[in-house]
C-alpha cells in the first residue's frame, strides 16, 4: 500500500465517507448495464442497494469489488481509488458474491483456514476465529464435509463467515441471506447490524425489502442500469413526497414503475 | 403423435442451437465431417467386400462374426457415456420433461429418434447400408436386411440412453460421481490403446480369434445381435428365423425403453438407484503445514487437486504414460540413444505447458483474486503445485530413463527437463493470463460453453506457444550436452549450474511479467473464466 495511494481522495470527500463512486458505467457489446452510477455511502452505514432483477445490482457490485472493468467512472473505498492500489482495497473488504464461487472440494474448515491465510492472519487467530464463526453460524457439525455436500443456506453462511474472518472495513454482500433458513437469518441479519454499528460499511443488496427496511441506515434503487433514488427511507419519502408510513416496497414499487396490475389469465377458473 | 413430433423437434432444436451458440463446437463438427465422412467410407467399403468374401467362402461363419461385432458396438455404446463422462453433470431429457403429462414411454421414444440424427449415429448410416446390401444384393433382399442391421443400431442407441440415465441417476451421489468418474477415464485411456495392442499381437492372433468366435459364436444371445443375425436370415431367405430375431430385437429395444422411462421416473422422483454412500464427517480441525500465502495455496491446490476425480485419474495415467512412450521410444534397440533421451527430456520438461494454471480455479477465480496477496505468489504457488503433482510421474521417468539410457547421459537429460520444465511453467503461466480459458469442470462436456468452449482456439494459439518454450530453452540445453558432446565430462561441473540457474532466471522473468500483466488484466481474466467477457 502507497501512500500515494492512501492519500488519492476524490475531490470533496471528507472522512466519514467509505464508499464513493462517479460516474461508474459498465456496457456489455450494446447494452449498457450500468448507466452512469454515483453513490456516497458513510462510514459505518448498512447500505441497500435495490432493484429488479438485471437492473444492474450485481454487475455494480463486481465493479466496486475489482473483479469487472468499469466501462467509465471512479470508484474509491475506504478513500483509496480502486485502480490506485486494488491489494490494499481487498485487504480492507470482505465480499459475498452472488454466485457463491466456493472451493467445493474443501471442507468448511479448510476453506475458512484457507481463507483466514490469505488475509494474513497469524495461524492461532485463524485457528480462534474459524471455531469460533463456526460455532456462531451452526457449522461445527459439518466443519470436516466437503462444501459441495453443503445446502445452499450452508454455503452461503460460509461464504459470509469467510468475508467476516478478517474483520473487514467494508463488506459487500450480494443476497446474502437468498437461501437460509429464518433462524439462521435471523442471527446473520443481528450479526451484521452489529458489525456495521461496530464502524464497518456494508453494501447490501436483496429481494427481501422488509429485511432491507429492518437494517439498512439508508439505501439506492437502481433501475435499468441507473439510480433513481438514494438516501434514507424518510429523505426519500419526502423528495418524493410520499406519505410517511408508506413502506419500502411501495416506494420500491412506485419508483421503478412496476405494473402489478394485471388482468385475470382468460382460461383460469 | 403431436406430442412426440414436438419432443423431437424440440431436441432437434436444442441440439442445433448448441452447435450454433457454441461456434468453436461448430467448427470442430465441420472440421471433424470430412473425416468422419471419408472413415464411415472405409468402413463401409471394408465392411462390403469383407461381407461378401465370407458369405461366399464361408456363409455359416456370417452370422457368429457380425453378432460379435454388433456386441461389440453395442458395448462401447453402453460405456460411452461412462467413457465421456458428461451423462453424469448434465441432465437428461427425460428427467427435465418428467413434469409435463407426457408419458415417459413417449419421452424415452422421441429422444431415441432424435438421438438418430447425432453426428455420430449418422456416420454409421453408411456401414449400416454397406452391410444391408453386401447381405441381401440388390431389391427387396437388400431392405429386408437393411432393416435388420437397423434393428441392431437402434438398440445400440437406446442402450447408450439407458446408460446415460443410469450414470446421471448413479452420480446424483456425488461420491459415486467422483468414483465413476475416476474409472471412466483410465477405461476409455486403456480402451483407446486397444485397436494397437491388437494389432500389435500380429495375424496370426487375430485370424485365431476370428476362428474362435465363428466356431464357438459366443454372441449368438447377445441382444445387439439378433437385429443383424435377422438380417443375414432374410439375406439367405430363412423367414421364420428372420421373423424370430427381428421380433426379439424389437422386444429388446422396447424393453431398454421401458428401462429408461423408470429410471427417468426414479430420477425425477429423487429416489436413489443404489442405497445412499455417505460418511461421517471428521470434526477435526484443518491442519495447516506449510508457512505463508504461498504455503496456503500449495495446501488448498494440492487438496483441491486430489479430490478432484477427473484430475486425480489424469495423475496416475501419468504414470502410464511415461512407460509407454519409453517403450515407443526403444523398440528395437536395448537402450535409448542420445537423440531419442534428449527428445524424451524435452518432451518431459515441456509438461507444464498446457496445465492452464488458472483454468482449474473455474469460477474460484473470483475469490482468488479477491485475496490481497501478491501476484507473483499466486503464481508461484501454481508452478510449486503442478511440480510437486508431478513428482511421481517424474521419479517413475527417471527410473525408466535410467535403466533404458547410458548413465554418462543422465546429467545432460535431467538439466534439460528442469531448464525445459522451468521456462515451460512461466510460459504457461503468460499463456493462461494472456488467453485465460476455463478448463472443464470434472465430468463436463469440454466443448461446451460454459466449460471453455474457446479450447480450440488455444490449442492452436498453444501449439504457436511450444516452439518459443523451445527456442528459449534451446541455449540451456545446448550447454547441459556440451560436455557430451566434446567428450568432456568435467565440463559439467560449469555448464549444469550455468543451465539450471539461467533457465531459472528466466523463469522468475516470466513469472514477474505475468504478475503485471494479471495485475492490470484480472477483471479481464475474471471475465473470460466466468463467461461474462
Amino acid at each position: 500500500m502507497t501512500t500515494n495511494a492512501l492519500h488519492t481522495r476524490p475531490g470533496g470527500m471528507n472522512d466519514d465517507a467509505s464508499i464513493v463512486v462517479r460516474g461508474l458505467t459498465k456496457r456489455f457489446g450494446d447494452t449498457l448495464a450500468v448507466d452512469h452510477v454515483d453513490l456516497r455511502v458513510g462510514r459505518g452505514r448498512f447500505f441497500g442497494f435495490l432493484g429488479p432483477n438485471g437492473a444492474g445490482k450485481s454487475t455494480t457490485i463486481k465493479m466496486l469489488t475489482g473483479l469487472l472493468q468499469p466501462t467509465a467512472g471512479e470508484v474509491w473505498i475506504e478513500g483509496i481509488a480502486l485502480t490506485a492500489d486494488p491489494l490494499a482495497i481487498k485487504a480492507l473488504i470482505g465480499a459475498v458474491p452472488e454466485e457463491l464461487p466456493l472451493y467445493e472440494r474443501l471442507s468448511g474448515d479448510e476453506y475458512l483456514t484457507f481463507a483466514g491465510r490469505m488475509y494474513g492472519l497469524p495461524r492461532d487467530q485463524v485457528r480462534q476465529r474459524v471455531d469460533e464463526i463456526l460455532e456462531f453460524l451452526a457449522l461445527t457439525e459439518d466443519r470436516g464435509r466437503l462444501i459441495v455436500d453443503y445446502s445452499l443456506g450452508m454455503k452461503k453462511k460460509l461464504a459470509l463467515a469467510a468475508a467476516l474472518l478478517h474483520n473487514p472495513r467494508v463488506l459487500f454482500l450480494d443476497e446474502p441471506l437468498n437461501g437460509i433458513d429464518p433462524i439462521s437469518g435471523r442471527v446473520v441479519s443481528d450479526l451484521l447490524r452489529r458489525v456495521a454499528d461496530k464502524g464497518a460499511t456494508i453494501f447490501f443488496t436483496s429481494h427481501v425489502l422488509d429485511v432491507v427496511e429492518r437494517l439498512c441506515d439508508e439505501v439506492a434503487i437502481i433501475d435499468h442500469g441507473r439510480i433513481i433514488a438514494q438516501g434514507s427511507l424518510d429523505e426519500i419519502r419526502t423528495q418524493r413526497t410520499l406519505a410517511q408510513n408508506t413502506s419500502l416496497e411501495d416506494i420500491f414499487l412506485k419508483l421503478v414503475a412496476a405494473d402489478v396490475t394485471r388482468q385475470d389469465l382468460s382460461w383460469i377458473g | 403423435m403431436d406430442r412426440l413430433i414436438a419432443l423431437v423437434l424440440l431436441r432437434l432444436r436444442l441440439g442445433l442451437r448448441s452447435y450454433l451458440r457454441a461456434r468453436e463446437s461448430l467448427v470442430a463438427l465441420l472440421l471433424a465431417l470430412p473425416g468422419t465422412l471419408i472413415f464411415s467410407g472405409l468402413v463401409a467399403a471394408a465392411l462390403y467386400v469383407g461381407v461378401r468374401a465370407v458369405a461366399a467362402s464361408q456363409p455359416e461363419s456370417l452370422a457368429p462374426l457380425l453378432s460379435a461385432a454388433a456386441t461389440l458396438v453395442g458395448v462401447m455404446a453402453l460405456l460411452s457415456p461412462l467413457l465421456s463422462g458428461v451423462a453424469l453433470v448434465e441432465t437428461p431429457d427425460a428427467a427435465r420433461l418428467a413434469h409435463f403429462p407426457v408419458s415417459l414411454r413417449v419421452v424415452m421414444l422421441a429422444t431415441m429418434v432424435a438421438n438418430l440424427a447425432q453426428p455420430a449415429v449418422l456416420a454409421q448410416l453408411l456401414p449400416v447400408i454397406a452391410l444391408a446390401l453386401a447381405l441381401g444384393g440388390a431389391g427387396l433382399g437388400a431392405v429386408a436386411a437393411g432393416v435388420g442391421v437397423l434393428l441392431s443400431l437402434l438398440l445400440v442407441v437406446a442402450v447408450g440412453q439407458a446408460a446415460g440415465l443410469v450414470l446421471y441417476a448413479l452420480a446424483r451421489n456425488r461420491r459415486l460421481h467422483d468414483l465413476l468418474l475416476l474409472i471412466g477415464l483410465p477405461l476409455g485411456f486403456v480402451l483407446g490403446l486397444l485397436p494397437f495392442l491388437l494389432l500389435g499381437i500380429g495375424p496370426g492372433s487375430l485370424q485365431r480369434i476370428f476362428r474362435l468366435l465363428a466356431e464357438r459364436d459366443p454372441c449368438a444371445f447377445s441382444p445387439f445381435a439378433w437385429g443383424v443375425r435377422a438380417a443375414v436370415a432374410a439375406a439367405h431367405g430363412h423367414a421364420l428365423p428372420a421373423m424370430l430375431n427381428a421380433g426379439l430385437a424389437l422386444l429388446a429395444i422396447a424393453a431398454t425403453l421401458g428401462l429408461s422411462a423408470a429410471l427417468a421416473k426414479r430420477i425425477h422422483r429423487s429416489e436413489p438407484l443404489l442405497a445412499s454412500w455417505t460418511t461421517r464427517p471428521a470434526r477435526t480441525r484443518c491442519r495447516s503445514w506449510l508457512p505463508g500465502s504461498v504455503g496456503a495455496l500449495v495446501e488448498k491446490d494440492l487438496r483441491t487437486a486430489w479430490r478432484d476425480p477427473g484430475l486425480k485419474a489424469t495423475l496416475l495415467l501419468g504414470l502410464v504414460g511415461p512407460f509407454l512412450l519409453l517403450f515407443l521410444f526403444s523398440r528395437g534397440s536395448a537402450t535409448l540413444e542420445p537423440s531419442l533421451l534428449l527428445l524424451f527430456s524435452l518432451f518431459v520438461g515441456q509438461s507444464p505447458f498446457g496445465s492452464n494454471a488458472f483454468g482449474h480455479e473455474r469460477r474460484g477465480i473470483q475469490l482468488l483474486l479477491a485475496f490481497p496477496v501478491a501476484r507473483w505468489k499466486l503464481l508461484a504457488a501454481k508452478n510449486v503445485v503442478q511440480l510437486l503433482l508431478r513428482l511421481p510421474a517424474l521419479a517413475v521417468l527417471a527410473l525408466a530413463a535410467g535403466l533404458l539410457a547410458p548413465w554418462r547421459l543422465l546429467p545432460a537429460a535431467a538439466t534439460t527437463v528442469v531448464a525445459v520444465w522451468a521456462i515451460a511453467a512461466g510460459v504457461d503461466n503468460l499463456h493462461s493470463v494472456l488467453f485465460p480459458i476455463a478448463a472443464p469442470a470434472p465430468g463436463q462436456n469440454p466443448t461446451a460453453r460454459t466449460s471453455g468452449g474457446r479450447g480450440m482456439g488455444a490449442a492452436l494459439l498453444a501449439a504457436a506457444c511450444l516452439p518459443l518454450i523451445w527456442l528459449a530453452a534451446a541455449p540451456f540445453v545446448f550447454l547441459a550436452w556440451l560436455p557430451y558432446w566434446l567428450e568432456m565430462p568435467q565440463v559439467w561441473l560449469i555448464s549444469i549450474p550455468i543451465a539450471v540457474v539461467g533457465a531459472l532466471a528466466v523463469h522468475a522473468l516470466l513469472v514477474a511479467a505475468t504478475a503485471r500483466a494479471l495485475s492490470r488484466r484480472e477483471p479481464h481474466v475474471v471475465a473470460r473464466l466466468l463467461g461474462d467477457a
